[in-house]
């Protein structure tokens, strides 16, 4: 069935125009994976700030996104990781590897919990696969990747933290990365990557 | 950094899926005041870039009305300035012309060595045109002083114009009688017997030719600041 709901990309040119109510649309269908990152990395009682920083940053850059430079999910989640990283760096390098050994524990066990009937943000299933191809991962792979991406720890700290070559480092991540492209296209098609 | 964030580029659809399979694993649930907090941001964001738009429409309207301003300015003082050169002109050449014979008043007029004073008009006026104007030139090496002026109504049989100077130190001393033609021109050399001499104020009175003192029409005048 065709959905009637406007896409992203329409609504960013909306919020660019100031256009509040599509920005709460785009509020919600982001905010709780915006929250949930920030309340693992920084704590819930800074993770409000964070997403309300990140959002108002959606609502000054709105008017930067070219959709011809891809999708606006891509754009976004960059806006977000720059400033959550940006925040996180204040932090000891200690508390960064902390966070990111509860985010790698969740990632790795924990059952998909977004079936809540008021999560309605949360129907996207390309996040429900990435979670059960995360789960299949080497736990050194899965843990590489989620100090660089969540926890914004630079190849040379992940090597020296985990006391393997920095080459190793590298090709862990690249090969991560690659296995979950993978199965994201298995499990969704291959016009997920279109996009890219 | 950079490495990384290239790396990430190149799997877009992963890295923008990674904070969903957070969430879906997450026991964090998004507070239900936070919605309405980030669209007040929002809005309070939107009121404030109006603001800062009206304000800039305000801005540009009043830079623009300056620069206006400043265009009028530049041409209306062009304009005087190129009235006073031609003012200037005019009464050099009608001076050339009755002075052509004493090369020592040129020494002094042209010498850039020269101090001039332009006396500005005070009184009355010729019908029909504008102004009286006259200058004054003083040299270091010169014991004389030039005095010109134009424009000047035409004075009464009985009646002189006569150039009172006001010395530094406040002697005012009557220093002779401006003789004037039709057109209202006159000029006077004056040897005032010492090089250089100084000022600080210099009047032209339309009085009676028996006058000792400075009365009458005070015509022409200028004081130092």
């Amino acid at each position: 069935m065709l959905s009637a709901e406007p896409s992203d990309e329409v609504l960013v040119a909306r919020v660019a125009k100031r256009d509040v109510a599509a920005f709460a649309t785009l509020y919600d269908r982001y905010a709780r994976r915006i929250y949930a990152w920030a309340a693992h990395v920084v704590g819930s009682a800074d993770a409000e700030d964070m997403v309300q920083e990140v959002f108002v940053r959606l609502w000054d850059k709105a008017a930067q996104f070219d959709d011809r430079r891809g999708r606006f999910a891509w754009w976004f989640i960059a806006i977000a990781r720059h400033h959550l990283t940006t925040q996180l760096r204040r932090r000891s390098l200690q508390q960064r590897i902390v966070a990111a050994d509860e985010i790698e524990r969740l990632l790795a066990d924990a059952p998909d919990r977004s079936a809540g009937p008021d999560e309605v943000a949360w129907s996207n299933e390309r996040g429900a696969d990435l979670l059960r191809a995360l789960a299949t991962l080497p736990s050194e792979q899965r843990r590489v990747l989620v100090l660089a991406y969540f926890a914004g720890l630079s190849q040379p700290e992940i090597a020296r933290h985990t006391g393997t070559p920095l080459g190793t480092v590298k090709k862990r991540t690249r090969l991560a990365l690659q296995k979950l492209r993978e199965r994201l296209d298995r499990e969704l098609g291959s016009g997920l990557r279109g996009a890219g | 950094m950079k490495e990384e964030m290239k790396e990430f580029d190149a799997y877009p659809e992963v890295v923008e899926s990674l904070p969903d399979a957070l969430a879906a694993a997450s026991p964090h649930r998004l507070p239900s005041g936070l919605r309405a907090r980030v669209l007040r941001a929002a809005e309070a964001r939107a009121g404030r870039s109006a603001r800062r738009l009206e304000m800039r429409t305000v801005l540009r309207a009043a830079a623009v009305a300056l620069v206006l301003v400043a265009i009028v300015g530049l041409v209306t003082w062009n304009i005087q300035l190129q009235q006073a050169l031609a003012q200037e002109q005019t009464l050099l050449q009608q001076f050339r012309d009755k002075a052509g014979q004493q090369p020592l008043i040129f020494d002094i007029v042209d010498s850039p060595a020269s101090t001039k004073i332009n006396l500005a008009a005070a009184g009355p006026q010729r019908a029909g045109e504008r102004p009286p104007y006259g200058k004054l030139y003083a040299n270091p090496t010169f014991t004389q002083v030039v005095v010109m002026a134009g424009r000047l109504p035409d004075p009464m049989p009985y009646e002189e114009y006569r150039l009172y100077v006001t010395s530094p130190s406040g002697t005012v001393a009557s220093i002779g009688a401006l003789p004037v033609d039709a057109s209202g021109f006159g000029y006077l050399v004056v040897d005032t017997g010492a090089r250089g001499p100084t000022f600080a104020a210099a009047r032209v009175y339309l009085q009676r030719r028996s006058a000792t003192a400075p009365d009458g029409v005070l015509t022409l005048q200028w004081e130092s600041r």
